[in-house]
């Protein structure tokens, strides 16, 4: 026990990593120069003010953008056109509003992905039952459309989707950013459990501060592009590294109360 | 086969309708109607190539148009000039083509006019001639020519086929006719006596080629039956029946046949009995109520054949600007560098005026009807089809495309999974109004003679009639109505659930 927590950092298992990586988008750079990784089974919240690169972090390791330079690591595969269809089954990806496709049922939803990949129905079936157990949707649920449901109930069913092939990492973008305060407290309280249960990689994009509080421990503070700080959430608080974490900071407390 | 030729008037296709039934009887000819040809020129000329046979005309005008004699003119020297280009007239049908000036039975009792020089001494009349009988040397000019009838007169040209809406109107007192118009019987005109010979009479005659008669002995036979057994009042009836009656052409001759049949050796020496007096006779409209009580039927039946070929244009045109425009917009919005190209140009298209448009594609058919008013309905119906089709796949929102390159739906697979079923709302709206707009540019497309609701309004424009304007105008503005409400509805079927909840883009 004591030996896993003595070894250096970088001998544990890293699942996602980026090394050296930029990216601009329109001439202006966004990311980087930036190198950092996210180590397996932990809850890690990206932390950092509107047009920090959060996002665009995300969005490297899901593989939806190219990096200018460097190089991007799943699960110690290097993301490349030919790997990237692999490396897509290892990571879930959630956006605001879910993204679900309006013209399809929940049920069509969440097991379009399986019923393109030939998998059996019985097999596909028997997955749906674990997960919408987990997530609390009814097999009446399934039939609705996405613009029957609420936020929360939308949310649920992203996850549901982006679970379905058993990934090992969840990148989760700023989801709740349209909830009210009321509905982002219940799910909250909801997300953590499911969370720990679930046992994830699971990197939480937010500029909001009391969000990252009920989620993790561990957080990265992005400020231009760049790692500004990364650590312990309440060292990230009470020891700013420079005035820019302490801007940062104050200004998410003044917030909350 | 005999092939009978005509000129494109009611009294032409009449006689041609006779020249076929009788020539059916003697059952050694299946006569038919040709119909390529439709003036003297080019009736004469088929006959001299041999692709018609038979061709009814008036001496005069083959005299003066064909042969370039002065009229008058024999039929034994006509057919020594005639044998030369292996054609033959014979068999003068009886009636003559004649000028005559009618008034309206009112006006001439008012005025006590009988013969033409009676007019001389009523200057107030007002005088409507057609075009034709101005510049005809037989016409107008013969009139002026006599020395006699010099009286000042107020003349107006009038178009013939308005003829009947300006004596409704009693916009004129005096018109010209040829002894056979149907507008003699239709209001009720009385036609003034030559007195002074005005006019030349000149016989209508069969202008055939040479070798019908040993072609077809036993119809030819028949046709020779025909020779003066009809009567200008006989013909005038025939064509007040066709014109004005809305029977159709073919009825009124079996009919007429039918009952001649008892009496053939009679009928001649009746008709020259007849021609003696038929300058002298005023026409008293035969009973009238019968034939009219015909005309809802086959009005109902046109209106329906109206609506068909209308309805035929809007489609043809429509089904093949979506099956060429879908596709490419889908091709469009799959390559936005050609897309954008792509688009422009259905843009140009949808910016020319479709009258334009249409004429270019007359031209470079060549040709007038149903073909050319198609082919530019479905160029003109592009411009909606690709560009609703572009701007419908171009708008899906991208966080779902995200999630569709996440699920590793992409290509092909992504737009039927996706994108069709999302941009199926405004494809459809691009459907209905290229739906919508067809109707209007089918009823354009009647200039280039492709019928449908254009075909009344012009027919009403020409002939001044307002209710014959109006039965094209209000169908076409039902028919416009339901369009948009059938394609409405077709789009809000064939739009899967749910799809329309993503933004409104296109309205």
């Amino acid at each position: 026990m004591t030996a896993i927590i003595l070894l250096p950092r970088c001998l544990k298992n890293m699942i996602l990593r980026l090394e050296e990586v930029t990216k601009s988008l329109a001439g202006k750079i966004i990311v980087g120069p930036i190198t950092l990784d996210f180590a397996t089974a932990t809850t890690t919240v990206l932390l950092g003010p509107e047009g920090s690169g959060k996002s665009a972090v995300l969005r490297l390791f899901a593989g939806l953008d190219r990096a200018d330079n460097g190089s991007v690591f799943v699960d110690d595969i290097e993301l490349n056109q030919s790997s990237i269809e692999g490396i897509r089954r290892k990571v879930g990806y959630m956006v605001a509003g879910g993204a679900l496709f309006p013209h399809m049922s929940v049920g069509e939803n969440v097991t379009l992905r399986l019923r393109r990949a030939h998998i059996s129905q019985p097999m596909i079936d028997r997955r749906l039952a674990e997960l919408t157990e987990i997530f609390r949707i009814s097999p009446q649920g399934l039939k609705y459309y996405p613009h029957q449901l609420s936020p929360w109930q939308t949310i649920r069913v992203a996850m549901v989707r982006a679970l379905m092939p058993d990934p090992q990492v969840l990148l989760f973008d700023d989801v709740l950013s349209d909830f009210d305060r009321m509905s982002r407290a219940v799910a909250l309280t909801e997300l953590s459990s499911t969370l720990r249960r679930l046992n994830k990689t699971v990197v939480w994009v937010t500029h909001d501060l009391d969000e990252a509080l009920n989620l993790a421990d561990h957080a990265v503070l992005l400020i231009d592009g760049q790692v500004a700080q990364r650590g312990h959430l309440m060292d990230l608080i009470d020891n700013p590294a420079d005035n820019e974490v302490s801007d940062f900071m104050r200004a998410q407390r003044l917030w909350l109360h | 086969m005999l092939r009978v030729g005509a000129d494109m008037n009611a009294e032409s296709n009449v006689l041609a309708e006779l020249i076929i039934q009788t020539a059916a009887q003697g059952g050694d000819s299946k006569p038919v109607r040709d119909s390529n040809t439709g003036d003297l020129i080019e009736n004469t000329v088929a006959l001299i190539k041999g692709s018609i046979d038979v061709y009814p005309v008036a001496m005069d005008v083959l005299s003066r148009e064909i042969l370039l004699i002065t009229p008058p003119l024999d039929l034994d020297r006509a057919n020594k000039e005639l044998a030369l280009r292996g054609l033959a007239v014979s068999i003068p049908l009886g009636f003559q083509r004649k000028y005559a000036l009618a008034v309206p039975e009112s006006v001439a009792r008012h005025s006590k006019l009988k013969t033409i020089s009676d007019l001389i001494e009523n200057p107030q009349l007002r005088y409507g001639f057609s075009a034709i009988f101005m510049n005809d040397r037989g016409g107008f000019t013969a009139l002026r020519k006599q020395g006699t009838f010099l009286a000042p007169m107020a003349v107006k040209e009038v178009n013939v086929d308005a003829r009947d809406k300006v004596l409704t109107a009693r916009q004129f007192d005096v018109i010209d006719v040829l002894q056979t118009d149907a507008i003699i019987t239709k209001q009720r005109l009385r036609v003034l006596e030559d007195d002074q010979n005005y006019f030349g009479g000149h016989d209508v005659v069969l202008l055939h080629r040479l070798d019908v008669p040993k072609r077809f002995p036993k119809s030819w036979q028949r046709l020779k039956g025909l020779e003066n057994s009809i009567t200008e009042r006989t013909l005038r009836d025939f064509n007040w029946r066709v014109e004005f009656g809305a029977m159709k052409v073919s009825d009124v001759i079996t009919e007429w046949l039918g009952s001649r049949r008892g009496s053939v050796g009679a009928a001649p020496a009746v008709a020259s009995e007849a021609r003696k007096s038929a300058a002298i006779e005023s026409a008293v409209q035969p009973d009238s109520s019968e034939p009219i009580a015909d005309l809802d039927q086959p009005a109902w039946r046109d209106f329906f054949a109206t609506t068909m070929r209308h309805l035929r244009l809007v489609f043809a045109g429509l089904a093949f600007s979506v099956i060429i425009g879908i596709p490419l917009g889908i091709w469009a919005a799959g390559h936005a560098g050609i897309g954008r190209y792509i688009l422009g140009g259905m843009k140009l298209i949808g910016l020319t005026p479709f009258l334009a448009l249409l004429v270019f594609c007359a031209v470079v058919a060549q040709r007038l009807g149903p073909f050319p008013a198609i082919l530019a309905m479905f160029i003109y119906g592009l411009w909606p089809i690709v560009s609703h089709t572009y701007v419908g796949l171009r708008t899906i929102p991208e966080n779902l495309i995200d999630a569709a390159t996440l699920q590793s739906l992409s290509g092909r697979a992504r737009l039927s999974v996706l994108d069709l079923p999302l941009a199926t709302a405004v494809i459809g709206k691009g459907i209905q109004r290229c739906a919508v707009v067809n109707v209007g540019t089918a009823m354009v497309a009647a200039l280039v003679g492709s019928g449908g609701y254009g075909a009344p309004i012009l027919d009403g424009l020409l002939q001044q009639d307002v209710l014959r304007m109006l039965s094209g105008a209000i169908p076409a503005v039902l028919l416009a109505l339901v369009m948009y409400w059938l394609f409405g509805w077709i789009a809000r079927v064939i739009t899967p659930v749910g799809a329309d909840y993503i933004d409104p883009r296109v309205n």
